[in-house]
């Protein structure tokens, strides 16, 4: 239980969340737009590359969020993210 | 709904959080009654806003997640759910138009008194289809205009005609002129369209008629005195078609007229695939 009381959203919620933009896409296989949590505060999309903050607790999951870190290395991300 | 409930939203709620009509409308609990909630579903609430509509679901499933577009909207809704103590919601920021859910993953979508902002409420329900188990439910309730929900020649004569078509206009614009928010509300009709396109089947339909206070429905949007005035003009002259609608009432110390509300409840038809 303490891993995921460290976690900043269900393990639940991130099996079935996905990147709006990916999963719409066929380019992708069967179950596009997967999502992966790094430094415990981002949501990245290896996929379409989008890349959603999780602010205050609440994943930001629009899309115009995800692309304005689509260039941002995974490495170079603001922790926490940034307004 | 519980009244003490009620008074406890923060002050810094916004306006409609505490509105009788988002938060206790009649719609609220005959939406809950009509949709037969199971323990075991997975729901989904978009365009959840303070998120009245998730909690009425959320003692009655085994999980809500809640989707806004609005991040303000969605403190305020994080904050109720804490003070409710409704644990068993999830709430993130999303758009109707672009979930960010797998397909095929929840029981039920919900979306209450929300599609009239959305720019294109096609894509909206292709998405709905999208997340929605198969058989899944789609439970709307939305603001409609003047058109016939009956079926029949008779009523799709009526429909079609200029003079329906243009009544419904009137009643868009003039919500329109008073919350520039305001997209376009569908008629009954244009609703039951929609989702078959969609790839549902329509389970039921009812309207609700909601009487609105005129000035107070006007300063909730914090509509100018000018435009007041010409929402008042627009509601008291307006056309036989959307007066038989509005039916305003003026008596001495106020102007009363009537909004309708339906509930629309439909099941994902199965087996055939989506696009």
């Amino acid at each position: 239980m303490s891993e995921t009381d460290t976690l900043p959203i269900s393990a639940d919620l991130l099996e079935i969340l996905r990147c709006p933009v990916a999963v719409q896409s066929d380019e992708y296989g069967d179950d596009p737009g997967r999502l992966e949590l790094v430094h415990n505060s981002w949501l990245v999309c290896a996929d379409s590359g989008y890349k959603y903050p999780i602010r205050d607790g609440i994943p930001v999951m629009l899309i115009e969020e995800g692309e304005k870190w689509k260039e941002t290395a995974v490495a170079d991300l603001p922790v926490p993210p940034s307004a | 709904m519980d009244k003490t409930v009620q008074t406890q939203f923060g002050a810094n709620a916004a306006s409609y959080a505490s509105s009788p009509v988002h938060a206790k409308g009649a719609s609220l609990a005959r939406l809950v009654e009509l949709v037969a909630p199971q323990p075991d579903w997975q729901v989904l609430d978009v365009a959840t806003a303070a998120g009245h509509t998730a909690f009425a679901f959320a003692p009655h499933v085994e999980w809500v997640t809640a989707v806004d577009i609005t991040p303000e909207m969605l403190t305020v809704a994080v904050e109720e759910a804490a003070k409710r103590k409704i644990e068993n919601i999830t709430l993130q920021l999303g758009n109707a138009e672009a979930l960010p859910f797998e397909d095929d993953i929840f029981h039920l979508v919900t979306c209450r008194i929300a599609p009239h902002h959305f720019n294109d409420i096609d894509q909206f329900l292709r998405e709905a289809a999208r997340v929605l188990r198969p058989n899944g439910m789609l439970a709307i309730v939305d603001n409609v205009v003047p058109g016939s929900y009956r079926r029949g020649k008779k009523a799709r004569r009526q429909r079609q005609s200029a003079a329906a078509r243009a009544a419904g206009e009137y009643v868009n614009a003039f919500e329109k002129l008073r919350d520039p928010s305001h997209h376009r509300c569908l008629a009954v009709w244009e609703w039951e369209t929609a989702v078959k396109q969609a790839n549902f089947a329509v389970i039921s339909t009812e309207t609700i008629p909601k009487t609105m206070n005129f000035h107070r429905w006007a300063a909730r949007m914090n509509v100018s005195p000018a435009d007041t005035i010409r929402l008042q003009a627009m509601l008291l002259q307006s056309p036989a078609p959307v007066a038989a609608f509005l039916t305003p009432q003026v008596s001495s110390d106020r102007i009363e007229f009537f909004l309708t509300e339906a509930i629309l409840i439909s099941r994902k038809i199965e087996g055939r695939d989506r696009g």
